[in-house]
Parts: structure tokens; sequence; C-alpha cells
């Protein structure tokens, strides 16, 4: 099962990648990024888990999985979000210069 | 002193910054000045009091949970190439832009924090995150005044490379974590021997390629010339000088830390892929009409020749690399300095136009010539010292290519800045158009170019030389590492 | 790193100073910042010769040439460009020669070098002392320099190399031997059909080199001592020789050996200063190039076919000069007896080439040790030229000249900056095709780990 949920988030990471490298407009990009972003994230929250453990909560009865990895996401998230929302920011300034979010369209710098 | 200092006092000036704006408006520029010396201060005191190995461990933890900070040789060098670079970037901004823009300062002290954090931290995880948070300030910084279209494509394409390197980076960190259980580096590095082959492999490709998106390695540079070219000058200098090297720091902690003794094809990965920086970045430099571009791609190639001392995969190597990072640091800062000086006189940055500029700044274009000279590697200046230690370190390991690359790219750089240069001491017909005092910088460049001079020196004075090479054994010295972080 | 000056370093250091000196009172009156240039290129010349290690001497050496690339640039700045990228590229072979030699410390000591290393030496030294195949850069250099900076770069700089050989090239190496036999020959072939008065004798200093590199080959001491004979008697010669084509060049307006004309008629002395100089490469007797050229041919007795090559050459080399004399200080090829007399050559010049004239004479009379048969030998294939060109003068007239290596070099200019434009190329300014390498080096650093490690558990 678990092997399952990891193969998953790679997947999931390598969906990202693929969007990347495919789509030419600056919002898919950006998707792509969250999409790989939250491949990882998939991942470190499955590499907590255990087999056969408990939600980790007091009182602790019998083992329980792993909390720590489930808090690394937070941070990750974060970060994120703010990725996101700065590349946004920036599409709007390059639209405003440009007229255009395609890729090919948005190449002033060069060479 | 404590570690923990250098990474707070950056930091919580840059959350004060905005309150001062808020409440002593007049002051700001005073207390920006004050906190950066200060800063930069504590980065030095921190480095010296650590060079022999500090660490502690945050909220009373032990290794094991706690994040630790810790000090070592290497780390001390990286702190100081650090508390040199960015209070020379701040001057020369203060300069340009004024004291006015206190955003821009925020972002400074977040990103000088966060680069004193990743160069002291001993976590992984805490290493990805101070990570971000600097590279979201370089972001927003790059694009500084997010007036021109040029700086915010950019920035954007910086945004986008780093995020990706930056998931590269956290899917290695991820990995490692599910492989071991553990995040501190110290445990990690003897915990990496009984990670199965294939999960070693894959750790060590994620956070190699997310160093190498970060540092600006060829073939994935592209974000490098762009960003750096299309930043104002001060940030060009900051970039090229401190931050690309902060990413190098990284790679060489964690390679050495994590792969020396299990996964030598790191090295050579690092060694390939820097050798390429060399030509590519030396090749693009030589076809650019663009001043700041054509230096972005010299940074290119010159992070390439620190890649191949780290990619040696010996001290000596290491310290060479390090060498090599102080003098990029003095002498490219310089050259970005002088080069946006003399293209904001000129009103353009074509190299053609740059004509007559000897007659009109005399000191500064000689400042360049010997910035230039230096980094370019003719004898006896100080990248010649380095690029033969690198030289020597690679021959020693039997590579022959890289010392080849090294070679032909001072070649091809002598040739690039030449012709930079007949341009500036070509005279021109129509007179230099601007002309604004510049003494703060003239005091940088004067500054850096002692710097220069004295660092081709450092190999002859007895005392630095083996400072210099302990430098390298501490990179490579992973067991001393964990006596320190695990106090023992 | 020390400095540790030996015979043959001294020897180097008197030869510099006083090129230095000839070539700087050549030139005549100058400012203060054109002093400088032969200065330091004096200095760091004898530092070099007498540096006792390689890295030292390869510093001082480029630091040399950097001096000599502003002697260069002050008439053509795109001939002192070329220069110094050679020279850049042939110092940094050596320096990595240096670095793969030295298995410990920081550099090798003066002297015989590892085996493994020995080819990347000669190839770097090659660069400076123009092996064949490396002499790419000679003739355009000397001929477009000026003449105190030719007469320079032929009487001192390429003898640099040389000297590099002297230290590395301690026994019989049959493969050097038979690359300055052709040498030799090339220069002796390629000389007499050029046009060019500087160029001719650029390829006459490429056939001396081939005797000095041949005697240094024999790897026995007399074939080294012919070597430093010949070095010094033709460093004078090759001096005077620049320096009276300079005049050539001062009075004509031009080198080209066309439009030269009767100079015999108005700068008489010139032509006979022009005749010692020539007369001791040729090898007359009684002259330091009869003595040197004497000393090499034996020490390369039982080398016969060395031997042969370097007498043929010899008739090349008198070829050149018969020409160079003829046309340029005799008779005038087109009507050039019309163009009125531009210029005259200042007394400095002239009292500098008396200066080199009674350096060869005072060296003629002197030498200590005169093997007449064999300096006789060279006699005959100067003889030999010179009726060869009274009898067939069709084909050495200054018409043309022929294609040689350095034709190569825009061709490979040309191939280089194709290639450099195609990588630019690739710096689209797209976003997705540089996001496609990213991932693609990603995955290929991916797998080049895994198969590594792979293996490694096999």
């Amino acid at each position: 099962m678990i092997h399952v949920s990891y193969g998953c988030a790679i997947a999931i990471f390598c969906i990202g990648l693929y969007t990347l490298i495919t789509k030419r407009n600056l919002f898919k990009t950006v998707i792509g990024l969250s999409i790989m972003e939250g491949g990882v994230l998939l991942f470190m929250v499955a590499s907590g888990f255990i087999p056969e453990a408990g939600p980790p909560l007091l009182p602790m009865v019998g083992g329980s999985v792993n909390p720590l990895p489930h808090t690394f996401p937070l941070t990750a998230i974060v970060i994120g979000a703010s990725d996101v929302a700065l590349a946004l920011a920036y599409i709007i300034k390059i639209h405003r210069h440009y007229g255009t979010v395609d890729v090919d369209k948005i190449r002033g710098l060069r060479g | 002193m404590n570690p923990v200092l250098a990474v707070v006092a950056p930091l919580s000036v840059g959350f004060l910054v905005p309150l001062v704006h808020i409440f002593k408006k007049r002051h700001t520029g005073m207390s920006v000045i004050i906190s950066a010396g200060i800063c930069s201060v504590v980065s030095a005191v921190v480095a010296l009091s650590g060079w022999d190995g500090v660490a502690v461990t945050m909220g009373g933890w032990t290794p094991e949970l706690g994040i630790s900070l810790m000090v070592d040789r290497l780390s001390g060098a990286f702190l100081l190439l650090a508390a040199t670079g960015f209070p020379i970037s701040l001057a020369c901004s203060m300069e340009s832009f004024g004291y006015s823009p206190w955003r821009f300062y925020v972002l400074f002290f977040l990103s000088w924090g966060a680069v004193n954090g990743i160069i002291l931290t001993g976590d992984l995880f805490n290493m990805f995150v101070f990570f971000e948070i600097f590279s979201v300030a370089a972001y927003l910084m790059v694009s500084y005044p997010p007036r021109s279209w040029q700086a915010v494509e950019a920035s954007f394409k910086y945004l986008i490379f780093g995020t990706v390197g930056a998931m590269f980076l956290l899917l290695g960190i991820a990995y490692s974590f599910m492989a071991t259980g553990q995040l501190n580096l110290g445990i990690l590095s003897q915990m990496m021997a009984s990670v199965p082959p294939v999960t070693l492999s894959v750790i060590g490709g994620c956070l190699v390629v997310g160093l190498f998106v970060k540092s600006g390695t060829a073939p994935t540079h592209f974000w490098l010339p762009d960003a750096h070219s299309s930043a104002q000058t001060s940030v060009s200098a900051l970039l090229s000088g401190v931050l690309v090297k902060v990413s190098v720091y990284a790679l060489i902690r964690l390679s050495f830390l994590l792969f020396f003794p299990v996964m030598r094809e790191v090295f050579s990965v690092i060694l390939f892929l820097g050798t390429l920086s060399v030509i590519l970045g030396h090749l693009m430099a030589f076809q650019q009409e663009d001043i700041k571009r054509l230096l972005a791609y010299s940074t290119v190639a010159q992070i390439g020749t620190i890649l191949i001392g780290v990619g040696c995969a010996s001290s000596f190597g290491v310290s060479a690399a390090v060498y090599h990072c102080f003098n990029h640091m003095t002498a490219k800062m310089g050259l970005f300095l002088v080069a946006g000086a003399l293209a904001e006189d000129r009103a353009s940055r074509d190299i053609s136009h740059m004509s007559g500029l000897w007659a009109h700044r005399p000191l500064f274009v000689a400042a360049f010539a010997l910035f230039a000279v230096s980094l370019a590697g003719i004898p006896p200046f100080s990248g010649f010292m380095s690029k033969w230690l690198l030289l020597l370190a690679s021959t020693k390991e039997g590579h022959i290519v890289p010392a080849l690359a090294i070679v032909a790219g001072t070649v091809v750089s002598s040739a690039y800045y030449l012709k930079v240069l007949r341009a500036f001491f070509s005279p021109s017909e129509t007179p230099v158009p601007h002309r604004r005092p510049r003494p703060v910088s003239g005091r940088l460049v004067a500054l850096l170019s002692v710097l220069c001079v004295l660092l081709a020196a450092a190999p002859f004075i007895p005392g630095a030389s083996s400072v210099l090479f302990s430098v390298g054994d501490s990179a490579v010295d992973g067991a001393s590492y964990r006596d320190v972080v695990l106090g023992k | 790193m020390s400095f540790n000056p030996d015979v043959l370093s001294l020897v180097m250091v008197f030869l510099a100073i006083f090129m230095t000196f000839c070539s700087s009172l050549y030139g005549g009156r100058r400012t203060l910042p054109r002093l400088v240039a032969p200065c330091a290129f004096c200095l760091c010349a004898c530092l070099a010769s007498i540096a006792d290690d390689w890295l030292l001497f390869i510093v001082f050496l480029e630091l040399s040439s950097i001096a000599l690339v502003f002697m260069v640039g002050e008439k053509d700045r795109d001939t002192a460009r070329y220069y110094l990228y050679t020279q850049l590229a042939g110092g940094g072979i050596l320096l990595v020669a240096t670095a793969l030699g030295s298995v410990r410390g920081f550099s090798i000591p003066m002297g015989p070098v590892p085996e493994g290393v020995f080819p990347l030496f000669v190839l770097g030294l090659g660069v400076k002392a123009a092996l064949p195949g490396l002499h790419f850069w000679l003739p355009k250099t000397h001929s477009q320099a000026p003449a105190e900076a030719s007469a320079l770069l032929s009487g001192y700089a390429v003898k640099m190399g040389i000297y590099g050989l002297f230290r590395i090239v301690l026994s019989s190496s049959t493969v050097l031997m038979s690359l300055g036999a052709l040498m030799a020959i090339w220069g002796a072939v390629m000389g007499p059909f050029q046009s060019d008065a500087k160029r001719l004798l650029a390829y006459s200093t490429l056939s001396q080199l081939g005797f000095m590199v041949a005697a240094i080959s024999t790897g026995t001491e007399l074939g080294r001592i012919a070597a430093l004979a010949h070095l010094i008697s033709h460093a004078l010669a090759k001096g005077l020789l620049f320096f009276s084509a300079g005049g050539l060049e001062k009075i004509w307006g031009t080198r080209d050996l066309a439009l030269t004309g009767p100079t015999f008629r108005s700068h008489r002395w010139m032509f006979f200063a022009f005749l010692i100089g020539a007369l001791s490469m040729a090898g007359l007797p009684l002259s330091p190039g009869a003595w040197s050229k004497g000393l090499i041919k034996l020490s390369l007795e039982g080398h016969d076919l060395i031997l042969l090559a370097l007498t043929l050459s010899g008739v090349g080399t008198s070829l050149s000069l018969c020409k160079m004399g003829y046309y340029g200080f005799l008779k005038p090829f087109y009507g050039a007896e019309k163009r009125s007399i531009p210029g005259v050559v200042p007394l400095c010049s002239g009292f500098s080439m008396a200066l080199m004239c009674l350096a060869i004479l005072s060296l003629g009379a002197l030498p200590p040790f005169r093997p007449v048969g064999s300096s006789l030998s060279s006699v005959l294939p100067a003889m030999v030229g010179l009726s060869l060109f009274v009898l067939i003068p069709v084909p050495f007239r200054p018409l043309s000249r022929p294609k040689d290596v350095e034709d190569m070099v825009p061709c490979l200019g040309d191939l280089f900056s194709r290639f450099v434009s195609s990588v630019r190329k690739l710096h689209s300014g797209n976003l997705v095709a540089y996001l496609f390498t990213l991932v693609t080096v990603a995955f290929v650093v991916l797998n080049f780990l895994q198969n590594a490690m792979k293996t490694l558990r096999r």
C-alpha cells in the first residue's frame, strides 16, 4: 500500500515536470510547479507511515505513525504558496508588457 | 559567539526596517547603515570565534531532534565572504537608490540572514527553508524597481528555475529522510553508508541537480545571465559576488558530507558539469554585446572553474575552489560596479558605445582593467594564483580535460575582456552624456582593488596559505564535523 | 621558488639586455610609456631565464610576451592580439604540463621533466619556438610588427622556447631532431617565395630555429654548445637583418620587395650592414654564423639525412637573402626609380645597426673554437643558392606568396565562430526549451548515478 503512495507521489512529480516542458502558457507552467510541489509533499507525508500503527494522539496506544514528516510539508506549503503568488504577480507584469502569456513570444532576453 | 546571532541579526534588522520607516522616517538610512555594520561584524566574529568548530542545537534538543547551527572553517570562510560582499553591495545600492526604498532593504537583510543561515545550518530541511527565503528575496531584488520589463522577465525565469531546483532539492531531502529518518547532516553523513545504493543515487542526483540549478551551472544556467544582467548594478554585484557562492557552499558541504566516502560518482558529475560551464560560459561571454551580460556569462564560467575544484574531491581542490570564490567575488563585484557606473554614464550597455571612457573616468577604467586581468588569470594577479592551484588540484587527480578547459578559458576570457577594454580606451567623437559624482562607488572600487591585490599575495604569506589549506581539510573531514555537531 | 643563474641563463640574460638595448636604440627617442614596454620585456625575460623552476619560468615568459604584445601593438593591434592569444595558449599548455608533472609541491625544478609530460612540454614550448605546424603565428607576427619588435621577437622571444627545450632535452631524440630538420627545410622552402621582406626574414628565422632544435635534440654536449652558439649568432644577425628591413620600410613606405627600389644609391651604409648580417646568416667563414653552423654540423655527425636536410636548407636561406638584397637594395622590380624617396632612416637606427655589426664582427673574430672544415661546408650551399638565384631568377620574383599553415587560421576561425553562434542559438530565450534542458540534465544525472551505483553493487 505504501508503495502505491510513493509511486503516486513520484508520478505526480513527473506530471508536473511534463507540464513544465510541454505547455506554452505561463499559467500552466506555474500550475506545473504546483503539481510538482504537491508530488513532493505527498511523498514526504507518505514517508511517515508505519504499517499497522495508529494516529499519533495521546494517550498512545500501541505504535503510531511518525508525526515529524507531517510538519515539514507545512513549511514547504508556505514556501510554495509564496513562490506561486510571486510567479502569478510576475505573469501579470509580463502580460502588461507583452500582451500575451505565450512562452514562445516572451523572449525579450536571449543570446 | 553563538552562531545563531549571525542569522538572527540580519533577519531581525530586516523586520525592523519597516518599523523604523514608520516611526522614525528620518533615521531609516542611518539605521540601515549602522545595522549593516553590526551584522557584518557579528558574522565576522562568529566566523572567527567558531574557526575551530562550534555548534549549538536550538531549543535545548539533542542534535537528533533539534536544528543544529554549526561553524567550522569552511562555513567560516563563506561567512566572511558574505560579510564582505553584502555591505559593499549595500553601500552601492544606497548610493544609487537613496534611503527611501525601505522595501528593498527588507529584502536585502532577509537574504543576508538566509545566506548566513544556509552557511551555518547543520540541518538539511532547515537549509532548504533558508534557500527558499534567500531565493524569494533574490527574485524580488532582481526585479527591484519593477518598472523595466527586462527585470520582470528575468525575475520570472529565475523564479521558475529556482523553484524547479528547489523542488529537486526537496525531493532529495525527502528521500534522504525516508531512507534514514534523520535530517541532521552530521548523523546523515554516518548513516549514508547504510542506505541502499540505488536510493543513494536518487538522493545524490536530486540534491546535486537542485544545487546546480541554484548555482547556475551549465546547462541549467539559463536564468543566470538574464537575472544578473537585468538587475540593478548593486544587485548584480551581490548576485554574482555572493549569492551564487552560497549554492556552491551548499554543494561543497552536502557532497563532501553525504557522498564523499560512499558515492564518488557525484564528484565526476560535478567535475563534468563544471568543465562544461567553463567552456560554455566563456564561449557565450565571447559573443556578447551587452557588457553586463558578458560579465554574467563570465560568472557562469567562473562558477564552473570553482566546481572543477570541488569535483576533484580532494582537500586541496576545495581549498583552491574557496580561494577562487574569494577572488571571483572581489573581481566580479568590482567589474559589475565599474560596468554599471560606466554604462549609466554612457546611457547604454552596448560595448560598442562605450568609447571615450578612459578620458572620462580613468580610475574606474584602470580598476576595470585590474579586475579583468585578474579574473582572466594573467600572472601575477589573484585569478592566476587560484587558477594555478585549481590546475594543480585537477591534474593531481589525473583530470587533464578540466585543466585544459581552464587554460583555454583564460585565452578566451582575455579576448573578451580585451574587447571591452579596447572600447573603453578608444577615443570618442561624442562626449559622454552623463557624469554623476560617485564618491561611494569610487571608494568601493578602490577597496575591492586593494582586496584583489592582497588576495594575490595571500599564497605567499605562510600563515595565510596554511589557513587556506585548512579550509579544504575541514570540508573533507566528515568525522570532525560529526564530532563538533554531536558534541563529542 | 627561487632564481639560480647558470652559464646558459647568463648567456640568455646578456643576450636579452643587448637585444633590448639595440632595439630601443633603433626605435629612437621615445616617450616614457613607450620605454616601459622594452624595459619590462627585458626584465621579465632575464627573470625567466634565471628562474629555477618551471612555474616561475612560465610566468615570466608570459609576462615578457605580454610586454612584447604592447610593442607589437604600437603598429598593428590585430597582430598584437593574435600574438597574445597564441602565446597565452602556449603558456597555458606549459602550465598544464607543469601541473601534471609536479607530483608533490607546487612546481617542478628547472631541468628535465618527467617522462609522461615530456610531449606536452614539447607542445607548449613548440608554440613558443614555432615547431612545424605550431609556427602559424610566426610569419604574420614578425612581418606586421614594428622593426624593433620583430628584431626582439626573432632575436630573443622565440629563443625562450629554444631555451626551454635546452632544459628538457638531455638525451637524443629522433622525433625532435626530424622535426628540427623539417622546420629548417620548411622555412628554407617558403622563404625565397615571399614578397614581403619581413615575412621572408621570418621564414629564415624558422629555418634557423630548425637548426637549433636539431642540434639540441642530439642530446650531446657538443650539440648543446652548437645550438647555443647558433642561438647567439642568429639573434645578432637576424636582429640586424630585421633592422635593415625596417630601414627599407622607412625609406620606401612598404615592405613589399616588388615596390622597393635601389636603396643602395642613397643608403650605402645600410646595404653594408645588411650584407654583414646576410653573410653571417649564410655562414661565410670568419663570421659567427659560419662558426655556429659548423659546430651544428659537427654535432650532427652520423645523422646523414638530417645533415642533408640542413645543407639543403642552407641553399634556401642563401636564396631568400639574395632575393632580399637584390630587390631591396640593388634593383627595383617595377619602375620604382620614379618613386620619390619618402623617408630617411634616423641616426639612432644607424647607431643601433652599427652596434650590431660591431657585435657580429667581433664575435666572428673571437670564437675560440673554429672547426675550419665544417665551417667551409656552409659556403657551398650558399654559393649554390647564389648561383641558382642568378641563373633562374624567374621563380623568385617578388610577386605572390605561397600558402602556409597560417592560411588555415581564418578557416578555423570561421568554423569556430559558426560553432559558437550555434551555441548562442541555444539560448533562445524560450523558457520551455530551457526547462526541457534542465529536466534532461536531471534525468541524465540520475541515470548516470544509478548505473554507477548498480555496477558498484555487483
